[in-house]
């Protein structure tokens, strides 16, 4: 039950946050209670009278406009003092990325067409080093006396030759013909064979050829061949045959 | 999704009036609330980003200009003031015809009373402000904002209402039973 006390107290704040029964209650009693009526309205009166005094200051004429150009001109340069930071930071970007990329400039290789034809020609020698260092196992010499295209390698091993196994090299190609056409390089020497006598010979489809070595008098080249010469076989210039 | 950014213009249109009110009442003149105003916009516009909620803006607003007003008076504080003793506890006789209160009575007596019963009483009759939004503002508990209310309306009452004893100010809590300065 709401007492002259408790409504006063109640009423010395307007707008508080009463709960619905309070506020019910407060309403109640001011309706009955002249007294707290008249305090009621005292207080909503001074309320009033306050709060009209408490807003009665003249704001300044220019002040809209001077807090506009302020804040306008707070916000431009901050603005510009972010597209200065985000410059500087890109301008630092592209400097790392413009040194990066002249060292990736200066740092290019020579480009030099000898050194391409010499690569190239490696890569399509065929089997040159594998064939070369299998000569050199047997103490042969690795290479050739003439300078044949590995392109037309078909094998390499040891192969009976007059009842000795002896180290040869098989190449084939077809050179414009539908027959195939092969020779066998045999390297022999002097422990294996009686070399100092040999010589050309041919049949009627076969050919041998005898090349001696420059240097090692004890090594000679026996090519038996279905061409009339080794020059089908030889390196030249223009695609294999 | 964030919210967009509230502009600049929309900012102070808005609030500048009711920000400079404020700031008035609590320096006192105008050349101090004018200051305050443009630093209260400086301050709102530098950290305008940190504001996600729009609504807010008129109590973080008044948060940032009472926290530059309390700045600006830390060396001020405590200055011609008088105990709060002298003011009697809440006042329940109020005429039902208040007389018209005049704005620079009225800022004289703001003048005189101490920033923790000044801010609430401003506030208060700012009338958006709830006594929870003052609470916020002032990082207290509801029921004493209530209680510095009564007392700083008591004040306000006795001297603007009966004639008037100018050395009848409020003290902070803290200072209660001092000396006058």
């Amino acid at each position: 039950m709401m007492n002259c006390n408790l409504a006063r107290m109640l009423l010395a704040f307007p707008h508080a946050d009463l709960a619905a029964d309070d506020r019910d209650s407060l309403t109640a009693h001011v309706a009955g209670c002249p007294h707290c009526a008249s305090v009621s309205a005292g207080e909503a009166a001074l309320h009033a009278a306050f709060a009209k005094a408490m807003r009665a200051v003249p704001v300044p004429a220019d002040l809209h406009s001077k807090l506009l150009r302020e804040g306008f001109a707070q916000r431009g340069a901050r603005h510009r003092r972010q597209i200065y930071q985000w410059s500087s930071l890109a301008a630092g970007l592209l400097l790392v990325i413009g040194l990066g990329y002249g060292g990736y400039l200066r740092n290019r290789p020579d480009l030099d067409t000898n050194d391409i034809a010499i690569k190239t020609d490696q890569d399509s020698s065929g089997p040159r080093e594998p064939v070369h260092a299998w000569l050199a196992g047997q103490d042969l010499p690795s290479d050739l006396p003439f300078d044949i295209d590995y392109r037309y390698y078909a094998t390499h091993g040891h192969k009976e030759l007059v009842g000795r196994d002896t180290p040869m090299i098989l190449f084939h190609g077809q050179f414009g013909t539908p027959v195939i056409q092969t020779a066998t390089v045999f390297i022999v020497d002097t422990s294996r064979f009686k070399i100092q006598d040999l010589k050309n010979a041919q049949a009627s489809l076969v050919y041998v050829t005898v090349k001696q070595h420059a240097n090692r008098p004890d090594i000679a080249y026996v090519i038996v061949s279905t061409t009339e010469t080794i020059e089908p076989f030889l390196k030249r210039i223009g695609p294999a045959a | 999704m964030s919210a967009p950014q509230l502009g600049v213009r929309d900012l102070i249109d808005t609030h500048y009036e009711a920000l400079y009110r404020y700031a008035y009442r609590l320096a006192g003149n105008s050349s101090d609330a004018e200051d305050l105003t443009q630093d209260t916009f400086g301050k709102a516009i530098a950290r305008l980003g940190q504001l996600r909620n729009h609504e807010r803006a008129k109590p973080w607003l008044f948060r940032i200009l009472r926290n530059g007003y309390l700045h600006r008076i830390r060396d001020e504080r405590r200055k011609k003031l008088i105990p709060l003793e002298s003011i009697g506890d809440l006042e329940q006789s109020s005429p039902e015809t208040p007389p018209e209160i005049d704005s620079a009575a009225l800022q004289e007596a703001l003048n005189d009373l101490d920033e923790t019963f000044r801010t609430p009483l401003i506030l208060f009759y700012f009338e958006d402000f709830s006594y929870r939004d003052i609470a916020e503002q002032m990082d207290l508990p509801i029921g004493t904002v209530m209680s510095r209310l009564a007392r700083a309306k008591g004040y306000l009452k006795n001297r603007l209402s009966a004639g008037l004893d100018p050395d009848s100010t409020l003290h902070s809590p803290k200072e209660n039973g001092q000396p006058r300065a």
